[in-house]
């Protein structure tokens, strides 16, 4: 009894002293939690698979900073661990140090540190392909039509087609970089006696269920083995968005429709961190903004339309081999589109009487800095387009435009080719930054943001005459005008135009905040708007991105009319764009 | 189950039913019988029984010895095709694995 007692007067003792010291688990004093990171994920096509994924219980390595390329030399060559962690700085972030890291044994993953207030003052980065999309739309593995030579994204490195082995992280918030940077410092920076004292490690873990390639992909979630079931991976997917300025019906004639069609996805090497200034949302709010002033048009074009109609086209997907366009195009072919449950007329490609893409937009030439110019690539010649180009480029001068003809002799790549692979004799524009190559030096990436295209958003000001605002203002005005005279036979002779104000409220919301006024006024009080920018990447079919809802609502709210109903009576359909009063 | 209180009959009788009971399929009711029936068949002073029990266990032994050489063969190809074989493998596997083709 006497020792239970001194056992028990221990036992206390022993719980006073923890009780005593700070309430901190034993694993909380060993590692640090690492916040704002994104991963690199794995990708399937049908032959391969792509992009990064860690073991299933996660890679531990040594921390190692590479700031120039001798420390890739010595980490990959004289490091004496056995597992290390590169950490690296956007600048080190290149083709070149990634796959001399691919190549050795010694490398357990990848830290890219970029904060997000970090100044871009990068040459290039662009993970795309150099030629985009290689395998899909009028190109195919027999036939290309990008070549290698003089390819269209000359910058592009296609890392996002490299299966990596390891897991690459990007971590872009402030005190997650100084929490490495500084455990890195302390431990790890002196190479004299690495082998004897404690470093700085670090653990990643991103494991990747799925395998192979997309069949074998599909094939395992489809079938049942054990009671236990599992989904290995999603087909890669979304909705297009679309819109017709007058109702269709069956007396629709053929070459009655002009499409004005953007796309509405990008995509990066990061999850969750897909900005896509320039490639993407430049084309995307200008078409949006053309559209708004087409439909403030409506009245005066109404009687003299004789048939003809806009449609806005908003293709999701297109970064992954023409995703939207293609679906598109097929059910057109096939008499699907629209839907036949939804009781409007059928769409045929012979129907749409030209097709107007914006693809990469930007203000400034990114070599040169100064303005750059605009270039209109067509699918080939025919008095409609001559029509277009002449009126967009008689406008130029007041509108302070610098539109050109492409020099390029093939089609870019863009979702044109969708429709010039379905009908060699399909009439289309497309209206970009670049002649015979992107000038986009980030095409795909992280870099392809806000800051890239030159976007401040002035709060409650009107945005100066030479911003990005302005400009793409001016470029909607005169397309707005332009899709006007072709469809009404005559110039357009009124003064209502696209105002910088409107166009810099647009850009906020695609690439500063969703918590904006228009997608604010666009949808219903109880729907939570973060604040952060919208990632394009297209994501998988059965989860949709935020951002292709919120651009219908956003349709709806620029050109729809107001109706007379309740609140009840409009909260009636929830899957309805209705803004309730 | 201790074999020390059984009679000699039961024990044959016992080692019999282990011995027929393998052939459904179950190689380890022959590997129990070999190994728990081994002194009984060659360890201890003779009696009645003991020849057929050693039959049985010598049976059982050699049984569970082509179950073993045929069990690991078929796991080495198994193991070492799974992935190149494809849907086949797929299909006759019971979990699938992650993350590896």
């Amino acid at each position: 009894m006497q020792r239970l007692n001194s056992l028990l007067y221990f036992l206390a003792f022993v719980l006073f002293l923890f009780a005593g010291a700070e309430a901190t688990r034993t694993k909380d004093r060993i590692y640090a939690q690492i916040e704002g990171t994104a991963a690199c994920f794995r990708r399937l096509n049908g032959t391969h698979q792509f992009g990064c994924s860690s073991r299933r219980t996660g890679n531990v390595g040594v921390l190692q900073l590479l700031k120039e390329p001798a420390d890739v030399t010595w980490l990959t060559k004289e490091a004496p661990d056995d597992t290390y962690m590169a950490i690296v700085h956007s600048n080190m972030f290149n083709e070149q140090t990634l796959r001399a890291l691919k190549d050795s044994p010694k490398v357990g993953g990848v830290v890219l540190l970029r904060s997000d207030t970090e100044e871009n003052n990068l040459a290039s980065y662009s993970p795309e392909d150099s030629c985009p999309n290689r395998y899909s739309g009028l190109s195919s593995f027999e036939k290309q039509l990008c070549s290698d030579s003089k390819p269209w994204n000359p910058k592009g490195s296609s890392l996002l087609q490299v299966d990596w082995g390891f897991p690459i992280f990007y971590v872009h918030s402030d005190t997650s970089i100084k929490n490495i940077t500084d455990c890195y410092v302390k431990h790890n920076s002196e190479r004299e006696g690495m082998t004897t004292r404690s470093l700085c490690a670090m653990e990643m873990q991103a494991f990747m269920i799925a395998a192979k390639d997309s069949e074998t992909c599909f094939r395992r979630s489809n079938m049942i083995n054990n009671l236990n079931p599992m989904r290995f991976c999603d087909p890669m997917g979304d909705r297009n968005v679309w819109a017709t300025l007058f109702a269709r019906d069956a007396s629709e004639q053929e070459k009655s429709v002009i499409v004005l069609a953007a796309r509405l996805d990008t995509t990066s090497m990061f999850e969750g961190e897909a900005p896509g200034a320039v490639s993407t949302v430049a084309g995307l709010v200008t078409a949006l903004a053309t559209y708004s002033l087409l439909s403030e048009m409506k009245t005066e074009l109404s009687p003299a339309r004789s048939g003809g109609n806009v449609m806005l086209m908003l293709f999701n997907g297109e970064a992954y081999d023409y995703i939207g366009s293609s679906r598109l195009v097929y059910d057109m072919s096939n008499g699907m589109f629209p839907p036949k449950w939804s009781n409007v007329p059928s769409l045929n490609i012979s129907k749409i009487r030209m097709m107007i893409e914006l693809n990469q937009l930007s203000q400034i030439n990114q070599s040169t800095g100064a303005v750059a110019p605009m270039y209109l690539h067509k699918t080939l010649d025919n008095p409609d387009i001559a029509k277009f180009i002449q009126s967009m480029k008689s406008q130029q001068a007041d509108l302070n435009l610098n539109l050109l003809d492409s020099t390029a002799t093939s089609i870019p790549p863009v979702s044109l080719q969708s429709f010039v692979k379905a009908d060699a004799n399909f009439p289309g524009v497309a209206i970009t930054d670049y002649d015979q190559s992107f000038t986009n030096k980030f095409y795909h990436s992280v870099l392809d943001d806000v800051k890239l295209l030159k976007f401040k958003y002035s709060n409650g000001t009107a945005p100066p005459s030479d911003s990005i605002q302005a400009y793409l203002a001016n470029l909607s005005t005169a397309l707005g005008r332009s899709i006007y005279e072709l469809i009404a036979q005559k110039p357009y002779t009124g003064t209502t135009k696209v105002e910088p104000t409107q166009m810099n409220e647009l850009l906020h919301c695609y690439l500063n905040s969703l918590n904006c006024s228009l997608f604010h006024s666009a949808t219903n009080d109880d729907f939570t708007l973060p604040e952060y920018p919208p990632p394009l990447y297209v994501g998988v079919s059965n989860s949709l991105n935020a951002v292709t809802g919120l651009s219908g609502r956003l349709i709806a709210l620029l050109t729809g009319a107001e109706t007379n109903s309740s609140k009840e009576e409009c909260k009636l359909n929830e899957s309805d764009v209705v803004r309730c009063p | 189950m201790d074999l020390g209180k059984l009679k000699d009959d039961q024990k044959l009788d016992l080692c019999r039913w282990y011995f027929r009971g393998g052939f459904a399929f179950l190689p380890f009711l022959w590997a129990i019988n070999a190994v728990w029936f081994f002194w009984e068949a060659f360890r201890r002073n003779p009696f009645e029984e003991q020849k057929l029990i050693r039959r049985y266990v010598i049976l059982s032994a050699i049984g569970v010895a082509i179950w073993a050489a045929g069990l690991t063969t078929w796991i080495i190809i198994f193991q070492t095709n799974r992935a190149e074989w494809g849907e086949f493998a797929d299909k006759i596997s019971f979990t699938i694995p992650q993350g590896i083709p």
